[in-house]
């Protein structure tokens, strides 16, 4: 016989189908593994984002040895030498009069985690006057893997926060409009049309103009979330409104009429949570498209600006054939770009997949 | 008298899809005036379409009235909005037909009853879980299912959490719309005796509205015959199905107690003026003028 | 006495890959001579309509036939291969369903549909099906005939569908109609209409009738002969007018209650 606990939502049946899945773990894992990154930048990066030397401007990702003349040793690296080759092309070597062990713990850049706390170890590095440049520098010698996450901060946060405030307008909207119908209907879905018609990157990149110039990274960013929310809203609310027209008239909602409950409270509990398989999934795909967006914005210079990372602009420092040939290694905040989007597409699909029959009103599969 | 309706009227105009001219109006109630004594059970019965269900939204104001008075208990409850609608509301419940979309899926059956009982200002959540546990009861329903979910019932007994949350607000004046009409034939007989022992027990007046007048007669005092918006007869249960008057009430009852139909398809003729009219002992039949 | 129509021996239905859990059909006997209309009553879960469904060999994969023998004119139906089936379902025993909006496929004319029954089951050409086809709705009592065979279902009335779905498996002429809950989603009135809609079918085409009801008013109204199903099991049977009048088990006193009469 079962326990007599408190039995399961057809939702958390569905969440806990979808762990089952081995692709949904991945890439939960993975997501999570990058966010965990961004929030500890800090002390698992090496060095401070800013920090730079131009001694090692383009060093390649060095290697870290383990053995040293053939004794097995605690891992290490050298100095890197720069010289120029006969084509006047950057060459770096290996220094091996410098050895620099590696080190966990190692004092650094000093930094305050989370604007709360002063510190100054960090996961791992070498002591000075050796760098460790484990996925390479950039033009101008600064670590490209502490630079990669302090980036995620922006780039992974953007899509969230954003997304959220979407989410809050779209659904509210959607769900007022389609319960009350008529004209306040008829208003809002004009509205919204409004924001659909506008091509989304030129409302993006006219409202970017209309803010001022001068502002602080900080500042320019939540500009660019609220931006982002301005367009993405629209298209979510045109879909809940027709949910929400046809889930007026089930019979729970006369019910709660015949309570005399009032309509707001009517929306918020008996109509718009059942609209909730549909708008998770929604948000979960369009996370990505605004990761983009942001990686657009920064990489024409008009979103986070140098010296704060973001993957975008750390991208725009590969616009140009010649450092791609040379540096490949600037490439990596792409491929991490493209890994999240990736991710949280395979999530979106996982999520609508399971959450597909619980739209149409029946049981969960399990 | 508990209800009294004067000329209850609802029109829906039909419309065109552009320009919103009105073409035609369907009527769905045309005129209705009716008297329901406190204690009694009133069905109304009538084929699809007769406007029976219209009807009992208006006098639970889901939808807005056209002409005519809603009078409950003595108070107008016609222009009534706002607070004193909701506290008036707390009198008249209404059981839905279908028990499985009567209940929110996303609610605990614990969510469902506290949200009818929300207004109850008088007393506390203690007190509130105490009378919950005495509706169960009453409604033949143990106490653990207070915190699932309604998928996990089956209709008879999700009918009988309906019952349980429409009484919860302690209603003078309850509304069946087909309550029993989607529940297994067997099941049938148990609500409608669960209904007559609360009837009994709470001193409710029903309102109950079916097609089916087989079921009807087993419950009822006194049975109206609605059709196209209008009720053309009315009268305590024995008289009306021994003496019907009204063409369409022989054929209503030839038809279900008989599965007998005459070939020809009658029309009967109602104007908008035609108006129910008492012969003789309580009965009443609609008179064209 | 000649050999029964229907015969079902010793018929068995379980959940498939659950052998020794509860029969949702428990070893049911019953037959139906030519001319008769059986009705099968029971309340919902009682396996009435399951049974319906194995005698056009119809059940859902997730059911199973472990145990009994469908004769049908004394052929073994169970051992039917599909050619066979195939050629009996529609064209020697027709099914009247519940619902008769699902019944018809919305994308096509009601016309359409019925002449596709034609075009399998008979030889006949393209006028002479056209002609059959409205002769056939006047038959069952719509009006207009030539308007609704262009007509879809979702144009139509409940009632009219539910002749239209009755003129498509009278068409081919079947021995046999077995008729799940016809009249249950029906208005009084178009309840009497389709009983003695029925009859006349009954008198006119010869046909033998099985009736899957909760209704023992239909019972009353129609049937020759009945058998009263609880939980897969039969509880009682025989001449309709015998039980109802003198009930045995308590559940055939139950529906007697239940339904009015």
């Amino acid at each position: 016989m079962k326990k007599n606990k408190k039995p399961l939502t057809p939702f958390q049946i569905a969440m806990g189908n979808l762990w089952q899945k081995p692709a949904v773990r991945i890439c939960l894992s993975v997501l999570i593994l990058f966010y965990f990154g961004a929030l500890f930048a800090d002390i698992l990066s090496p060095y401070r984002f800013d920090n730079e030397d131009r001694n090692y401007s383009y060093c390649p990702p060095m290697k870290i040895h383990m053995v040293d003349e053939g004794k097995p040793s605690r891992p290490f690296v050298y100095g890197m030498l720069l010289t120029f080759d006969e084509f006047h092309k950057r060459v770096y070597v290996e220094d091996k009069s410098q050895k620099y062990p590696l080190k966990l713990f190692v004092e650094g850049d000093t930094y305050k985690f989370l604007e709360v706390v002063k510190g100054n170890r960090h996961a791992f590095g070498v002591g000075l006057p050796g760098r460790l440049h484990i996925w390479g520098a950039d033009s101008r010698g600064r670590d490209l893997f502490s630079r990669i996450l302090y980036g995620a901060r922006v780039s992974l946060t953007i899509g969230i926060v954003g997304v959220a405030i979407s989410f809050f307008i779209g659904l509210l909207i959607g769900g007022i409009a389609g319960y009350y119908g008529g004209w306040v209907d008829g208003v809002l879905m004009r509205v919204c049309e409004m924001f659909m018609m506008i091509p989304g990157f030129y409302l993006m990149l006219a409202l970017r103009a209309a803010v001022p110039a001068n502002l602080s990274s900080l500042q320019v960013y939540f500009f660019i979330v609220i931006i982002f929310s301005f367009i993405g809203w629209a298209s979510l609310a045109r879909v809940i409104r027709g949910m929400s027209l046809s889930l007026k008239e089930r019979d729970y909602v006369l019910v709660a009429k015949t309570i005399g409950i009032s309509d707001m409270r009517i929306i918020l509990t008996h109509i718009l949570p059942h609209t909730f398989s549909y708008s998770i999934v929604a948000i979960m795909l369009s996370i990505p498209g605004y990761i983009l967006g942001e990686s657009a914005l920064s990489l024409l210079g008009l979103g986070i600006q140098d010296p704060f990372a973001s993957w975008g602009n750390l991208l725009s420092e590969a616009m140009s054939i010649v450092q791609i040939q040379f540096a490949p290694w600037i490439l990596i905040p792409g491929l991490l770009i493209f890994t999240a989007v990736i991710c949280f597409n395979i999530l979106g699909d996982a999520l609508r997949d399971e959450l597909d029959p619980l739209l149409k009103g029946e049981r969960p599969s399990s | 008298m508990i209800l009294e309706l004067q000329n209850v009227r609802k029109y829906f105009p039909i419309k065109t899809e552009v320009f919103k001219r009105t073409l035609d109006t369907v009527k769905a109630v045309n005129g209705i005036d009716l008297t329901i004594f406190r204690g009694e059970t009133l069905s109304l019965v009538g084929e699809s379409g007769c406007g029976k269900t219209t009807l009992a939204r208006l006098i639970v104001k889901l939808l807005p009235i056209d002409a005519g008075r809603i009078i409950f208990d003595g108070k107008d409850l016609t222009d009534l909005s706002g607070r004193k609608l909701r506290t008036a509301r707390q009198q008249i419940q209404m059981v839905f037909q279908d028990p499985f979309n009567s209940l929110d899926p996303r609610f605990t059956i614990k969510r469902v009853m506290l949200e009818a009982m929300v207004f109850d200002k008088k007393i506390n959540l203690q007190q509130k879980e105490g009378r919950i546990f005495e509706l169960f009861a009453m409604v033949g329903l143990p106490e653990n299912i207070f915190n699932r979910f309604p998928h996990e019932f089956s209709g008879g007994e999700r009918q009988r959490i309906a019952i349980a949350r429409a009484l919860a607000t302690n209603p003078k004046f309850l509304i069946l719309d087909e309550a029993v009409s989607s529940l297994d034939v067997l099941i049938q007989d148990q609500i409608l005796d669960l209904m007559k022992d609360l009837q009994n027990k709470l001193g409710l007046t029903y309102l109950f509205i079916s097609h089916n007048l087989r079921v009807v007669r087993k419950i009822s005092t006194r049975i109206a015959v609605m059709l196209q918006g209008k009720i053309i007869e009315l009268a305590e249960t024995q008289e009306l199905l021994n003496n019907p008057i009204h063409a369409y009430t022989k054929e209503l009852l030839s038809a279900a107690m008989e599965y007998k139909v005459s070939d020809q398809t009658q029309n009967h003729f109602l104007n908008d003026h035609s108006k129910l009219t008492h012969i003789a002992n309580g009965h009443h039949v609609i008179h064209s003028f | 006495m000649s050999r029964p129509l229907l015969d079902i021996q010793d018929l068995t239905i379980k959940l498939r890959g659950q052998q020794d859990e509860r029969c949702i059909v428990d070893h049911i006997n019953f037959s139906l001579q030519t001319l008769e209309t059986l009705a099968l009553v029971g309340a919902s879960g009682s396996g009435k309509t399951t049974i319906g469904l194995s005698i056009l060999q119809l059940l859902s994969p997730a059911m199973q036939m472990t145990n009994g023998k469908i004769y049908f004119q004394n052929e073994n139906i169970v051992e039917f291969g599909r050619e066979q089936l195939v050629k009996l379902r529609g064209g020697q025993i027709g099914m009247i369903f519940q619902d008769p909006l699902s019944a018809f496929n919305p994308l096509f004319t009601i016309g359409f549909q019925i002449e596709e029954s034609l075009k399998y089951h008979t030889a006949l050409n393209r006028k002479q099906r056209q002609e059959k086809i409205l002769e056939l709705l006047d038959i069952v009592g719509i009006g207009d005939p030539k308007r609704i065979v262009r007509q879809y279902p979702h144009q139509l009335s409940g009632g009219m569908r539910q002749r239209a779905m009755i003129a498509q498996v009278i068409s081919t002429q079947p021995k046999l109609i077995i008729a799940d809950e016809p009249t249950s989603s029906l208005d009084v009135t178009l309840q009497a209409k389709m009983i003695g809609l029925f009859k006349k079918l009954k008198k006119e085409f010869q046909l033998s009738m099985i009736l899957i009801v909760h209704d023992f008013g239909v019972v009353k109204a129609m049937a020759d002969s009945v058998v009263v199903l609880s939980q897969g099991q039969m509880v009682e049977n025989g001449k309709a007018q015998d039980v109802l009048n003198n009930p045995d088990h308590s559940t055939t006193k139950k529906l007697i209650q239940a339904a009015g009469i």
